[in-house]
């Protein structure tokens, strides 16, 4: 059979040895930690910027800048479950022998022969001798052959297979994480006010009907922020519920989180404020109207030909090594819209307008002046939207390792055989013990109970 | 805050005053400094949980949500395991070595700028019943290795200068076993309930985050003790040393990520 050919009994030696799992947990650790240190999933820009082009060429290369989902780094957590899977396996038929042990009746010297061992006269009763046991919380089972009474006292044997249950639950964890990276979705969503919008790899869409936003007193530091979200199914409303931060929608598995928040980048409508230049030096300006219109729209001066077009909006205004108008930012730090005058339908100039300064320069004569006066933004609603399949299993993985770890800790299995000879008046009593770990308390628990056995006889 | 200062900075005094008594007594044997070192513990104790009452009352929640109220929380913590240890396993020479760990926490505590102290009110990610439990079993874990960290350092201590005054080898070794047990049994648990959090609030258990890679680490350097003890026999001298490399990781883990490295936890502006 393949599973006996020297080849494969090498490959399982390999995988059953601990210095594996050492060197395989080492080097998990190294990538870990270099995924904390090197920033992950940045523009190569960024890592040239900090560690220059070669550098950053080459940790690309290598996979540091998406160390969690580089190939050697899933084949590393494979090896590992292998190691894993291979140890607690090759282990466990050791244990389950061990657990099942000598059974209760055993010979004298098997008693005497044990560590922790002691023998004596008894004038007391069987079930004083049990219940002593029971006292310590043991579990006694006893069988009589031919006036000898063979007693066996056992407690913890969960704790036995501690080690497996923790070491087969990483695994169960690793695989409710493939499954949830093969057949789950994360995706962030921004939804305003009003909008409905389709839910991805779903037939139902949903709707922000809406948004409230709390700061705390007149800070910016926000208190609570909610949305109201109804599903739609066939233009029919299926649920609504407001969910916050912490508190999520799930429908058909699929849950809807609060995430964050946010203006859009873009004003919703504008204010644009329109002055007459005065006809004498000195003199102040007049002003003419203040426009509200959204990005695309028109206005016209009255009592002119003039038509103004609204082309663009940026909220910091920057214009970069080339020439050219950028936006540093999303924030309004130096916002600047772009405007184009016509006269009679003949395109006059294109012009760039500031909130203070207005229009700085106009390339000829022009009796108007505009100035950006104020912008109204939409706050959307962030959203992120998942689907985990295997986040129940991950969640069954997790409570198979505090289980694990509570039974390798804190469950120790112990045993006791005693053996009673009636000789006359009393008896002759052989107690002998062991436990599976943490011998010293064990001798400690032992002596005391031998103590007590003894002084009630 | 006036009376939360003032309560603060007694039981830091308190805790500096044991610190120094503990030692004292080793030196000297005198019972009775044993008992004022002991009293002045207690007394640490119980300002400090007086503080963390008045901060919990005034801020309206848990009293450990910035780094100053979790040193704060984090010295208390110690400071409750280990009168537990004590009470249990009778080692009086633990004080000498936990009570500094406890006053070094609040001295830096009390270094902070003002704007890490400041009671806030909690953001909406902060607002759940998630929070009191992922930081109470995280800081039980961080606790009790910063106590198997003392016993780390008892074992070094005790096999380079055979100090008489300290237990045997054997008892520091198997106590810095049974504390990082304890510490790893905890911190698993707060691993876990963060990520069941992580889960309600941003719909991901695990993404990455330097805290959450950076616990993981430190648990996985602590399960590599477990391991070379069970498997490769490790005893002694060895263990000591992982034992302090683990508290190492636990202190990267708690407070150099927050201020070093970027993310869900950063203060780093």
């Amino acid at each position: 059979m393949v599973l006996r050919g020297p080849m494969m009994r090498s490959i399982l030696k390999l995988f059953r040895s601990s210095t594996l799992v050492l060197v395989l947990l080492a080097l998990i650790i190294a990538a870990s930690i270099a995924g904390t240190l090197i920033q992950q999933n940045a523009a190569l820009e960024v890592y040239s910027a900090s560690y220059g082009p070669v550098l950053a060429g080459l940790f690309r290369t290598a996979g540091l800048t998406d160390v969690y989902h580089a190939w050697w780094f899933i084949a590393l957590l494979v090896l590992l479950s292998i190691n894993i899977i291979v140890c607690s396996f090759s282990r466990i038929t050791k244990t389950i022998s061990l657990v099942r042990g000598t059974g209760i009746i055993v010979e004298k010297e098997y008693i005497t022969g044990l560590k922790n061992t002691a023998s004596f006269r008894y004038a007391g009763s069987i079930n004083d001798l049990v219940r002593s046991f029971s006292k310590k919380h043991y579990n006694t089972r006893k069988t009589v052959v031919r006036d000898t009474t063979y007693i066996l006292a056992e407690k913890g044997v969960p704790g036995r297979f501690g080690s497996f249950i923790t070491h087969m639950s990483i695994i169960v964890i690793l695989i409710g994480a493939l499954i949830g990276s093969l057949w789950g979705f994360k995706t962030n969503v921004s939804i305003n006010e009003g909008e409905t919008i389709a839910v991805p790899h779903r037939d139902f869409k949903i709707r922000l009907d809406s948004f409230d936003l709390e700061f705390y007193g007149e800070t910016r530091r926000p208190k609570d922020y909610k949305s109201t979200l109804t599903i739609i199914r066939d233009e029919k409303e299926i649920l609504t519920k407001t969910i916050e931060v912490n508190d999520p929608l799930k429908y058909e598995g699929i849950f809807f989180y609060q995430s964050t928040y946010g203006q859009s980048a873009q004003p919703e409508t504008i204010v644009i404020h329109t002055d007459k230049n005065p006809s004498e030096h000195g003199k102040e300006a007049t002003c003419v109207a203040d426009y509200t219109l959204k990005i695309g729209e028109q206005f016209s001066i009255p009592g002119t030909e003039y038509r103004v077009h609204v082309l663009r909006y940026v909220a910091d205004f920057l214009i970069d090594e080339h020439h050219r108008i950028i936006s540093r930012s999303n924030e309004p730090n130096n916002p600047a819209v772009n405007l184009s005058v016509h006269e009679n339908d003949r395109l006059l100039f294109d012009v760039w307008s500031f909130p203070r300064i207005g229009v700085p320069h106009f390339p000829e004569n022009f009796n108007y002046n505009f100035f950006l006066k104020d912008m109204s933004f939409k706050t959307f609603s962030g959203l992120q939207v998942t689907y985990d399949p295997g986040v129940y299993v991950v969640w069954t993985g997790c409570g198979m390792l505090m289980t694990g770890l509570l039974f390798s800790f804190y469950l120790i299995h112990r045993r006791i055989w005693v053996m009673h000879i009636p000789t006359g008046k009393d008896g002759m009593v052989y107690i002998g013990g062991n436990a599976g770990k943490n011998q010293y308390s064990f001798t400690l628990e032992f002596d005391r109970l031998i103590k007590k056995i003894k002084g009630a006889a | 805050m006036i009376m939360e200062s003032a309560l603060f900075g007694w039981s830091f005094l308190c805790y500096l005053a044991a610190t120094v008594l503990h030692i004292v007594y080793h030196v000297f044997k005198k019972e009775k400094i044993r008992i004022i070192a002991l009293v002045l513990t207690g007394a640490g104790f119980a300002l400090q949980t007086g503080a963390l009452v008045l901060r919990t009352i005034v801020s309206r929640h848990a009293p450990f949500t910035n780094m100053y109220e979790s040193l704060i929380f984090f010295s208390w913590m110690i400071i409750l395991i280990y009168f537990i240890l004590e009470y249990t396993y009778k080692l009086s020479i633990l004080g000498a070595f936990v009570t500094p760990l406890a006053f070094i926490s609040l001295g830096y505590a009390s270094l902070l700028p003002e704007d890490y102290r400041a009671i806030e009110p909690l953001v909406p990610a902060l607002q759940s019943r998630w929070l009191e439990v992922h930081v109470i079993t995280c800081f039980i874990g961080y606790a009790a290795f910063a106590i198997a960290f003392s016993f780390g350092i008892m074992y070094l201590l005790k096999d380079r200068f055979k100090f008489k005054k300290l237990p045997s080898l054997e008892l520091l070794d198997d106590m810095s076993h049974k504390t990082i047990a304890l510490g790893f049994c905890f911190l698993a648990l707060g691993i876990i309930t963060g990520a069941i959090w992580a889960n309600y609030a941003w719909g991901t258990y695990w993404s990455w985050d330097p805290k959450e890679t950076w616990a993981l680490v430190t648990w996985f350097i602590y399960a590599a003790y477990l391991h070379a003890r069970v498997t490769a026999g490790w005893r002694g001298r060895k263990c000591a040393y992982l034992n302090i490399l683990g508290f190492a990781a636990v202190i990267f883990t708690y407070v150099g990520v927050n201020f070093l490295l970027p993310g869900l936890h950063s203060y780093v502006k």
